[in-house]
C-alpha cells in the first residue's frame, strides 16, 4: 500500500508517540525488576535504576521462604477462579435476557438495575448483612456481594442486543430451544465480550484488597494484595516519629523483598493479557448474514 | 432488648434461610470448602489445655498481623508463641489478627459488629481517645485496684504509667509500657569530611551553613567530581533544623506542634518558625542541600545518599545500624558522630528523644470477663511472659550469658521462629538488660560503631539544659476535640505548603515575613484561636498533673537508676 506524504508523516507521529508512552509505563515495572534482582547494599544506596546490580535472587529466596506468599498466593488464584465462574454464569443469565426483544418488561428491570449504580448501603450496612448472612470468614463473602458488576452487566447486554436477530430467527426455524441458541449460538459469537468481562471480573478478584481485610479474619486466608500491601506500608511506621523503636524496625520489609512480592503479584495479571487478546479481535460475525 | 434481640436474631435467620436456599446450587461447592477451614480454626481458640483443672476464662485479644510469619511457623493466631501463651497464661486466648497498616478500619468493623476483641492493642493514640469518646472502653481502676498484681506494682514503679492512661474524665482507660528514654533523632555527621577539610563541629546556624557549604563545594570524597551534597533538608534533617530553633512546628512528619512556654503561659509561636524557615531558605539557596527535598517526604532519598557517601549532614531517625553498616561498605573510612543541634538566638534544644511510656492497650467496654483480661495484662507484663516472647526459650532460643543476659544460640533460626512475634509484647517494658543497641550480647563491629554514636547522642541530646521543644512530647499532649483537630489538620497543611514554597522560592527575608503573615492570616480565618486556647487552658488545668518535659527527664533519671 502507498501513502501519501500526509499520511507519512501521521504514522511516523503516531508510532513515536506511542512508543514513548509505551516506555513511560515500561519503565516504573523494569525499576521494580530491578530492585528486586539487586544485592541488599546496591538497593539500600539508590545505585540502581533501570538495570539490577549485583545481581541475587536472594529478595525472592526470603521472600518464599519468610513469608506466607505461596498460601497468598494460592488464595488469590482460588478467589479468582471461582469468582470468575460465577460471576460469569450470573451476568450471562442477566444479560441475554434483558437483550432479548420479546422478554416484556426488560425496560423495567434494566432501569431498576442501573439504579442500584447510584446508591450503595454503605460500608456498615454492608457488613452487617454480609455477617447475617454467616458469610464472613468465608470466601463467599468476596464472592456474593460482587457477583454481578451492572457495568459489566450492561456491556454485555449492548453486545447481545448486536447479535443480528436473523441469526436467532435462524437457529430457532431449524429448531433450537433456548438454552442451545444461548450456548450454542450467542454465546460463541459473544467471545470477544466475555473475555472482556472475564478480564474485569478477573483484574477486580485478584485486586481485591479492601473486602478481604473487613470480611476475612483468618490469616491462613488472606489474599495476595492484603500480604503485599502490609509489606509497602511497612515503609510508613517510619514516619510516625515518635512510636518506632528498634523493634518495629526488624519488622520492616526490605526494598528488594517489597518489590519482589510486587512482581509476584503483577506477573500473572501480565501474562493473561496476551492470551486473551485473540479473542478481543472482533469481527467473527461479519459475514453471517447477507443482504 | 433481649426480645429486640431475639427477633433480630430470628428474622437474620429467616433471611439466611432465603438466601441460602436460592444460593444453595450456585454455592454448595465453594462454600461447603471454606467452612470447614473456618470451623477449623475456630476450634483452635478453645483448644487451649487447662492445666490445672479448675475453670479458666476465655477471652479474645488482639494481634497485628504484618504478613511476616514464615509458613513453617503457621499464622499470627496460631503459632509456637500463641500455643505457648494458651498453655503457660491464665486464661484461654483467641488472637484476633488485624492487619498492621490497615487496622483502623479493621477495628471499626468488628466494633460496629459486636466482634470487637476483648482486649485491643493499638499504637495510634488518636484512634484511642476515639474509642473512649465512643465509650467503647472500659474504665479499668477498680479492675487494676482489686485484681491486678503484676500491673500494679508497674503503675506503683511509674507513675507515669498512670498518668498517661487516664482520659478527660480522670479515670483510667489505656494500659502501656515504660521505655528507656533514648535519642530518636540524630544528627549525624560526616567526621573524616571535617577532618579532611580542617574544619570543627559547627555549633552555630552560621558555622553550619559554612561547613554544609565546603562538604558541597569542596570535594570533600576527593573523586573529583562535585557530587556531593552538604546537608539533608528532608524529614528528619528538616525537622532537626526545626527543632533546632526550638519549634516543634515541622515540615514533615505527622507533628505540627508550635505552642511553646513563655512565662509559663501557652503561646503560638510564630518568630521561632519565621528563624527557622530564613535559615532553610539560606541552605537551600547556598545550594547545599537536595534541590528536590520537598518531595523526599519520608526522606528515602537523603537517606541512599547518606548511604552512598555523598551526604554531609544527615537526619538518622533511630539507631539505624543497617544505613551505617552499608555506608560502612560503600566508604570503609567514612566516620560517622552525633553532633549537638547548634546553638541559635532562642537556645540551644536537642531533637525529638523516644517516648518513655506508649499506651498500647485497652480492654473493650463489652468485655464479658473483664478479670480474665486484667489477669491476661498481668501476665503479659510478667517476666516470664515478656522474656520468653522477647527471647524465646531457655535452651532452644537463647542462653545465658554470665551477667543474666539472653544470647542467642543461633541468630538465624530465631531470625524464622522469633522476630514475627514482636507485636505480641506490647506491654513489654523496653528497659533493662535486655533491651537496646548497648545491651547486644556480642555486638557487630558496626553495632560496636554506633554504640560509640548512640553515646554521643545520650550525652549531647538527653541533657535537660538543652531540652526538646515544646511543652511537652506530643504523645502527652491532650487529644483535640474532633472538630479542632479537623481546623487544625487543615490550616496546618495549607500553612506546611507555603512553607515549603518559601524555602524553595528564594527572596530572602522579605519572602519570609509575608510567609509569616500569609500564615498567620490563614490561621486565624480558620479559627486557630480556638486551638490554641484548647492547649492554654488545658495547661492552666493540668500543669500539676500531665506529663510535662520535666517529667520525661525525670523519668528517664529513673530508668537509668533502674537498669
Amino acid at each position: 500500500m502507498k501513502f501519501t506524504k500526509g499520511e507519512r508523516t501521521f504514522y511516523v507521529f503516531n508510532y513515536v508517540l506511542l512508543t514513548l508512552a509505551g516506555t513511560l509505563c515500561l519503565l516504573p515495572l523494569l525499576h521494580l525488576a530491578s530492585l528486586s534482582l539487586s544485592g541488599k547494599n546496591a538497593v539500600l544506596s539508590g545505585f540502581v535504576s533501570l538495570w539490577p546490580q549485583e545481581i541475587t535472587f536472594e529478595s525472592y529466596k526470603l521472600l518464599f521462604e519468610g513469608t506466607p506468599i505461596l498460601r497468598s498466593l494460592g488464595n488469590s488464584v482460588l478467589i479468582t477462579l471461582v469468582g470468575v465462574a460465577l460471576s460469569m454464569v450470573v451476568t450471562v443469565c442477566a444479560a441475554y435476557p434483558l437483550a432479548r426483544r420479546e422478554f416484556y418488561g426488560r425496560r423495567w428491570i434494566s432501569l431498576a438495575i442501573v439504579f442500584t449504580m447510584l446508591f450503595t448501603g454503605g460500608l456498615i450496612p454492608t457488613y452487617l448483612v454480609v455477617s447475617s448472612l454467616g458469610l464472613v470468614n468465608n470466601y463467599g463473602s468476596l464472592w456474593l456481594p460482587a457477583l454481578v458488576s451492572t457495568y459489566n452487566m450492561m456491556i454485555m447486554r449492548s453486545f447481545f442486543e448486536n447479535i443480528p436477530e436473523e441469526l436467532v430467527e435462524a437457529a430457532r426455524i431449524d429448531g433450537s430451544g433456548e438454552w442451545r441458541l444461548l450456548l450454542r449460538i450467542v454465546l460463541p459469537l459473544s467471545l470477544p465480550v466475555l473475555a472482556t468481562i472475564g478480564l474485569f471480573y478477573a483484574v477486580y478478584y485478584w485486586n481485591s484488597f479492601f473486602n478481604v481485610m473487613i470480611y476475612i479474619n483468618s490469616p491462613e486466608k488472606l489474599n495476595l494484595t492484603v500480604l503485599i500491601q502490609q509489606m509497602v506500608r511497612s515503609q510508613s511506621v517510619l514516619q510516625e516519629i515518635n512510636t518506632m523503636d528498634t523493634q518495629q524496625v526488624t519488622n520492616i520489609t526490605p526494598e528488594g523483598i517489597k518489590a519482589a512480592g510486587i512482581m509476584v503479584m503483577i506477573l500473572p495479571m501480565l501474562a493473561l493479557y496476551p492470551l486473551l487478546q485473540k479473542y478481543f479481535v472482533k469481527g467473527v460475525t461479519l459475514g453471517a448474514i447477507k443482504g | 432488648m433481649t426480645r429486640k434481640r431475639l427477633s433480630a436474631v430470628r428474622s437474620a435467620a429467616q433471611a439466611r434461610k432465603a438466601v441460602y436456599a436460592a444460593l444453595a446450587v450456585t454455592f454448595a461447592l465453594t462454600t461447603a470448602g471454606c467452612n470447614g477451614g473456618g470451623n477449623a480454626t475456630n476450634a483452635e481458640g478453645g483448644a487451649g489445655t487447662s492445666a490445672s483443672g479448675e475453670s479458666r476464662g476465655s477471652i479474645t485479644v488482639s494481634l497485628y498481623d504484618r504478613g511476616t510469619v514464615p509458613s513453617s511457623e503457621g499464622t499470627m493466631d496460631n503459632n509456637r508463641w500463641t500455643k505457648w501463651v494458651n498453655e503457660n497464661g491464665p486464661v484461654n486466648v483467641k488472637y484476633v489478627t488485624v492487619p498492621r497498616f490497615e487496622s483502623l478500619q479493621k477495628f471499626n468493623v468488628l466494633f460496629a459488629s459486636r466482634q470487637a476483641p476483648d482486649l485491643i492493642f493499638e499504637y495510634d493514640t488518636a484512634y484511642q481517645g476515639q474509642l473512649y469518646n465512643q465509650k467503647q472502653l472500659l474504665p479499668l481502676d477498680d479492675l487494676i485496684a482489686q485484681h491486678s498484681t503484676e500491673y500494679k506494682a508497674m503503675l506503683d514503679k511509674y507513675p507515669a504509667l498512670k498518668k498517661a492512661g487516664m482520659m478527660e474524665d480522670g479515670k483510667t482507660y489505656l494500659v502501656g509500657r515504660a521505655m528507656a528514654l533514648a535519642p530518636q533523632h540524630y544528627l549525624l555527621i560526616r567526621k573524616d569530611w571535617l577532618d579532611k577539610l580542617g574544619l570543627d563541629v559547627p555549633t552555630t546556624p552560621e558555622e553550619f551553613l559554612a561547613v554544609a557549604e565546603a562538604f558541597t563545594q569542596q570535594d570533600p570524597d576527593g573523586d573529583g567530581q562535585a557530587n556531593t551534597e552538604g546537608t539533608g533538608l528532608s524529614f528528619v534533617a528538616g525537622i532537626i533544623l526545626n527543632n533546632m530553633y526550638g519549634t516543634g512546628f515541622t515540615l514533615f512528619g505527622e507533628d505540627q506542634i508550635p505552642w511553646v512556654l513563655e512565662n509559663d503561659q501557652v503561646v503560638h509561636d510564630w518568630d521561632r518558625i519565621r528563624a527557622s524557615i530564613a535559615f532553610q531558605q539560606q541552605l537551600y539557596d547556598a545550594g547545599v542541600a537536595d534541590k528536590d527535598f520537598v518531595t523526599d517526604k519520608n526522606g528515602e532519598k537523603q537517606k541512599q545518599t547518606w548511604i552512598s557517601g555523598k551526604l554531609g549532614i544527615y537526619g538518622s531517625n533511630g539507631a539505624d545500624v543497617g544505613s551505617y553498616e552499608a555506608l560502612k561498605q560503600n566508604v570503609p573510612d567514612a566516620e560517622v558522630i552525633a553532633i549537638a543541634l547548634p546553638t541559635t538566638e532562642f537556645g540551644s534544644y536537642s531533637p525529638t528523644l523516644s517516648s518513655p511510656v506508649q499506651m498500647t492497650g485497652m480492654v473493650n467496654a463489652a468485655a464479658k470477663d473483664p478479670e480474665a483480661v486484667m489477669s491476661m495484662i498481668d501476665f503479659m507484663v510478667s517476666d516470664e511472659y515478656t522474656n520468653t516472647i522477647q527471647n524465646g526459650i531457655e535452651g532452644v532460643n537463647y542462653e545465658l550469658t554470665p551477667d543474666g543476659r539472653a544470647k542467642a544460640i543461633d541468630p538465624e533460626k530465631n531470625k524464622t521462629e522469633l522476630e514475627y512475634n514482636r507485636d505480641m509484647s506490647m506491654l513489654t517494658p523496653l528497659i533493662g538488660k535486655n533491651y537496646g543497641l548497648k545491651n547486644k550480647v556480642d555486638p557487630t563491629p558496626a553495632e560496636q560503631d554506633y554504640i560509640k554514636i548512640y553515646d554521643e547522642a545520650v550525652k549531647a541530646y538527653m541533657d535537660p539544659s538543652r531540652p526538646m521543644v515544646g511543652i511537652t512530647q506530643r504523645a502527652y499532649l491532650p487529644l483535640l476535640p474532633q472538630n479542632l483537630a479537623t481546623l487544625n489538620t487543615n490550616a496546618n497543611k495549607t500553612i506546611l505548603d507555603m512553607a515549603m514554597q518559601t524555602i524553595v522560592g528564594g527572596g530572602g527575608p522579605a519572602a519570609v515575613d509575608q510567609f509569616i503573615a500569609d500564615a498567620q492570616a490563614i490561621w486565624d480565618k480558620a479559627g486557630g484561636a480556638q486551638v490554641d486556647e484548647f492547649y492554654a487552658n488545658w495547661y492552666a488545668e493540668h500543669k500539676d498533673d500531665a506529663i510535662l518535659m520535666d517529667d520525661i527527664y525525670e523519668m528517664g533519671e529513673q530508668m537509668k537508676q533502674d537498669e
